[in-house]
């Protein structure tokens, strides 16, 4: 009987302890980036795009991090997810239908006790240390009550350019948008920013990354196989994977040979990476 | 007859926070300093952090203390409802995104009910709490206690 349960004693470490092993081969110099997602991600107690989000993120050691990229109706660019203000923040309405000034104050309120301020995109390239040393993906939110889509993907696309241009973006800020409207005109304004089509089925990224010559696709990494990132990558297509809300989604990512992957689990992810000597 | 103050033979009480005025959760004492018949008040202070670290991953603890006064009905079964506050010493990113410490005081009220013997021991709490945050805020909030009575 002791032997029995030394046996089992023993086959329960060492499969509790098993190290996974990878081999990654992708477009990244075979190595990934490990983004957060909006910061920490989504079930951190920092509210998602809050400075103290993403600079906890990048303290960590990550590559740098997904943002939610808004515009107020004076052209500035602010981080935050949501359609609306209202819910999230004490603030009410939509971010594009106000201006900065108006906005500037408000603070996420979905938990007591939380102090923590909408931000600024540009108050935050000006202020944190080196950014050229982070990768930020730019996921743009195209929300607004004005139905003038036209006006408003010109002054977003603007807006946009004039902060590349402000801050030198190019090498290490990426675009991903859903609308491939959105993306033709950024490219046609700066062909040299680095665009990411964000589908909902890695057939429809594989095919529009291919036909507007994006340098890749964002997608959930339930929509793709590994078969599928090997696909894109052989069409030189980056692809960045994310919604891995755990660890054990962490390792499947990685498993799959993307170029990056943005996490809800920063810690473990860069952690990992870091142990396998595979983070950018 | 059964004279509910003779009864009393408790009024300490220890017990862990669930949600409440405390943030997510909180350790609290408390003690009774008036009661008669049925009615009681006591008075409870906490201790309650969700982080330990800030974002620059330095050991800069957020502090909560909640703290107030309940009054309560009841002999084992009790209605129990309170006002108070919660200090509160958070890290946050300034204008230059540096960690810097602020403090603030936040109001809260509470009314919901309470279980305890009046001999001690077990004791449950189920409440809403609204928190009046800053004072100019307020956010619906709600807590479940478990704790001893002694």
């Amino acid at each position: 009987m002791k032997s029995i349960t030394y046996i089992l004693f023993i086959s329960y470490f060492l499969i509790g302890c098993k190290s996974e092993s990878f081999e990654i081969e992708n477009l990244n110099g075979n190595k990934i980036d490990a983004l957060g997602h909006a910061g920490m991600g989504i079930s951190n107690l920092y509210p998602s795009n809050s400075a103290e989000s993403i600079l906890n993120c990048l303290n960590l050691g990550a590559t740098g991090s997904e943002v939610d990229v808004q515009m107020t109706s004076d052209g500035e660019l602010v981080l935050f997810h949501n359609e609306s203000l209202d819910g999230a923040t004490n603030a009410t309405g939509f971010v594009n239908s106000q201006t900065w000034d108006e906005i500037k104050h408000a603070e996420y309120d979905e938990t007591p006790y939380s102090n923590y301020k909408l931000v600024r995109l540009s108050d935050f390239l000006e202020n944190i240390d080196h950014p050229e040393n982070y990768i930020f993906t730019l996921d743009i939110k195209l929300y607004t009550e004005s139905g003038d889509y036209p006006n408003f993907f010109d002054q977003f696309t603007d807006a946009i350019v004039d902060l590349f241009d402000e801050f030198n973006l190019y090498n290490h800020v990426f675009i991903e948008s859903q609308s491939t409207d959105f993306l033709s005109l950024l490219q046609s304004k700066a062909n040299n920013i680095g665009l990411y089509y964000y589908p909902q089925t890695f057939e429809d990224g594989f095919n529009t990354a291919v036909a507007f010559n994006l340098k890749g696709i964002s997608i959930s990494t339930l929509s793709i196989s590994k078969e599928q990132i090997d696909q894109a990558h052989e069409a030189g297509i980056f692809v960045t994977v994310w919604n891995t809300q755990s660890e054990d989604d962490n390792i499947e990512a990685i498993h799959k040979n993307p170029d990056m992957i943005q996490t809800d689990r920063v810690n473990h992810l860069v952690k990992l990476l870091t142990e396998h000597d595979l983070i950018n | 007859m059964v004279n509910a103050q003779d009864n009393v033979t408790v009024k300490n009480a220890v017990y862990l926070d669930l949600g409440g005025t405390g943030g997510f959760g909180s350790l609290n004492y408390s003690r009774k300093f008036f009661s008669i018949n049925k009615f009681g008040f006591d008075a409870h202070i906490g201790i309650s952090s969700t982080k330990f670290r800030d974002f620059q991953t330095k050991f800069n603890p957020q502090i909560i203390v909640p703290f107030g006064i309940h009054g309560t009905f009841g002999l084992k079964h009790y209605l129990e409802i309170g006002i108070g506050s919660a200090y509160v010493s958070s890290v946050i990113a300034n204008d230059k995104f540096d960690p810097e410490r602020v403090s603030t005081l936040n109001g809260n009220a509470s009314i919901g009910y309470k279980f305890q013997k009046q001999t001690g021991g077990f004791l449950f709490r189920a409440y809403y709490s609204p928190i009046y945050e800053r004072f100019n805020k307020l956010t619906h909030w709600g807590g479940l206690s478990l704790g001893y009575a002694f």
